[in-house]
């Protein structure tokens, strides 16, 4: 089938050669690490890690998002924790903090959580902190009351304690905001309360300002995998592309592509596959997801992580 | 995530990476720059980009050929970008009147400015190339790629990378017989 290459033209390659043999570029080394982006470490902001919480893998999201929290029952990808027992238990979402190219985005967390509060359980699990140990949140510890309002006229009412940040940054307004949203299935606004005082009526910012361009779903960070991986996240990127990867330490095993549902507008879209992980050796791995960047102008790919293992 | 270094690519991280690279590769790619945009300066910058670049990528590209492939790629299609620029910056030059003239600045006789003219028309026959086609002569001849690499390396088909070599070679040989032999 393969043609014959043009013929080389051996004087052309020499006054080529040539042309740039007296070429000496400067040493530039120095200038090129100094415009190399050091991810800075997010517990610069005091952000607080996740203890003992349990993480689900979020299959059921889609239950989820179509009406109130459902029970998880049958889901065979919950992570390997014997208690409590996975057949009382409600998958929430909470939306923690985590580095991306574009600054501190949000990125969207399940964990299973016992007869959840509508709304306010989310609140808690902003508390309590993230499984997955990339992410991180502004809310210490005892910073909600242990209430929330019902919904009425697009707007639910959350109250702040002392032990609350005194001036929340907008990310962590919009962790709540974008919390509750998830928690109600409502698009509601969130009015802040401390004390007697209403600091703020805060509507949710535009995803694609606020959300990681990736965000995986399933697994669930730890989830112990045999024969094939489950992988659902949600995605803004080039093409619907999500490119993926599995690395063992820092060795790529594996790699391919998922195609999200949609690309472009003003949201993420859901995008979901199977890797075939029955020849991988027993042991740790990390599976990444990333957005798809056409070209190398503009920011880096957004990356979404979870370590799973394989036994 | 600890920082290994070891002599195995594979386990490289950016950094690690990086440093490899540049010293293996800033040298030529900064004079591949220089056939493909015809000025030092902006070789170097765009080269320094490339690398930069490189450095987000490494997770993703992790072999060292791979690197290089993305690292040419960059360098050329910043190249063909700078040159764009530059080609709207030249076209207002010579509109307005004050378009350089040191090209035709005629050179002493000695071996030294003999050298010295004979790259300067190396460069400018290049620069009066399509961009495509002084991209692919560039990487055909002074990169030493085949027709099928390329091909990969702009995201064109291999025949329209003969198609460009072909006429490519065709109008340098056109440009620059004073200083080929006659093969016939």
């Amino acid at each position: 089938m393969s043609r014959p290459e043009t013929e080389h033209d051996p004087q052309l390659a020499a006054l080529l050669h040539d042309a740039v043999a007296d070429v000496e570029p400067d040493d530039r080394l120095a200038d090129i690490r100094a415009r190399i982006p050091r991810p800075s470490h997010a517990r610069r902001w005091g952000l607080i890690a996740g203890g003992g919480a349990l993480a689900v893998a979020a299959t059921v999201t889609a239950i989820a998002l179509a009406g109130s929290p459902s029970p998880v029952t049958t889901d065979p990808d919950i992570a390997d924790d014997p208690t409590p027992s996975v057949a009382d238990l409600t998958a929430v979402p909470a939306y923690f903090v985590g580095e991306t190219p574009t600054g501190d985005r949000l990125y969207r967390e399940f964990q299973a959580v016992d007869d959840p509060t509508p709304g306010l359980a989310g609140l808690t699990l902003l508390e309590s902190g993230p499984v997955d140990p990339d992410y991180g949140t502004l809310w210490p510890e005892g910073s909600f009351e242990d209430r929330i309002s019902d919904p009425e006229a697009g707007v639910v009412h959350v109250y702040l304690t002392d032990a609350a940040p005194e001036e929340p940054s907008d990310l962590a307004l919009q962790q709540v905001v974008y919390t509750v949203r998830a928690g109600l299935q409502e698009q509601v606004e969130v009015a802040f309360h401390r004390g007697d005082a209403v600091l703020d009526t805060v509507p949710a910012a535009p995803q694609l300002q606020t959300l990681s361009h990736v965000n995986l779903s399933d697994p669930s960070e730890g989830q112990v995998v045999s024969g094939r991986l489950k992988v659902t996240g949600v995605a803004n990127s080039f093409e619907a592309s999500v490119p993926w990867r599995i690395m063992q330490g820092s060795v790529e095993v594996d790699t391919y592509s998922f195609m999200a549902s949609g690309s472009m507008g003003t949201r993420l879209w859901p995008f979901s596959g199977e890797i075939d992980v029955s020849s991988l050796d027993p042991g740790t791995y990390t599976l990444i997801v990333e957005t798809d960047v056409p070209t190398t102008e503009g920011p880096d790919p957004y990356a979404d992580s979870r370590t799973f293992v394989i036994e | 995530m600890p920082i290994v270094v070891t002599d195995e690519p594979a386990t490289w991280d950016a950094d690690t990476a990086l440093e490899q690279l540049y010293a293996a590769h800033w040298r030529s790619l900064v004079r591949l720059g220089v056939l493909v945009v015809g000025d030092l300066a902006q070789a170097e910058e765009i080269t320094q980009d490339a690398f930069v670049a490189l450095h987000a990528r490494w997770r993703r590209l992790r072999e060292p050929d791979k690197a290089l492939a993305y690292l040419r790629q960059t360098v050329v299609n910043r190249s063909r970008s700078a040159l764009r620029h530059k080609g709207v910056v030249n076209r207002h030059a010579q509109a307005t009147g004050s378009a350089s003239v040191s090209g035709t600045d005629l050179p002493g006789s000695d071996e030294a400015a003999l050298t010295s003219e004979r790259r300067t028309r190396v460069l400018a026959a290049l620069q009066d190339l399509p961009d495509r086609q002084r991209e692919v002569m560039a990487l055909r001849y002074y990169g030493g790629l085949s027709e099928a690499e390329i091909a990969e390396v702009l995201g064109i088909s291999r025949g329209a990378v003969k198609s460009h070599a072909s006429r490519g070679a065709s109008a340098l040989r056109d440009a620059l017989t004073d200083y080929l032999e006659d093969r016939s």
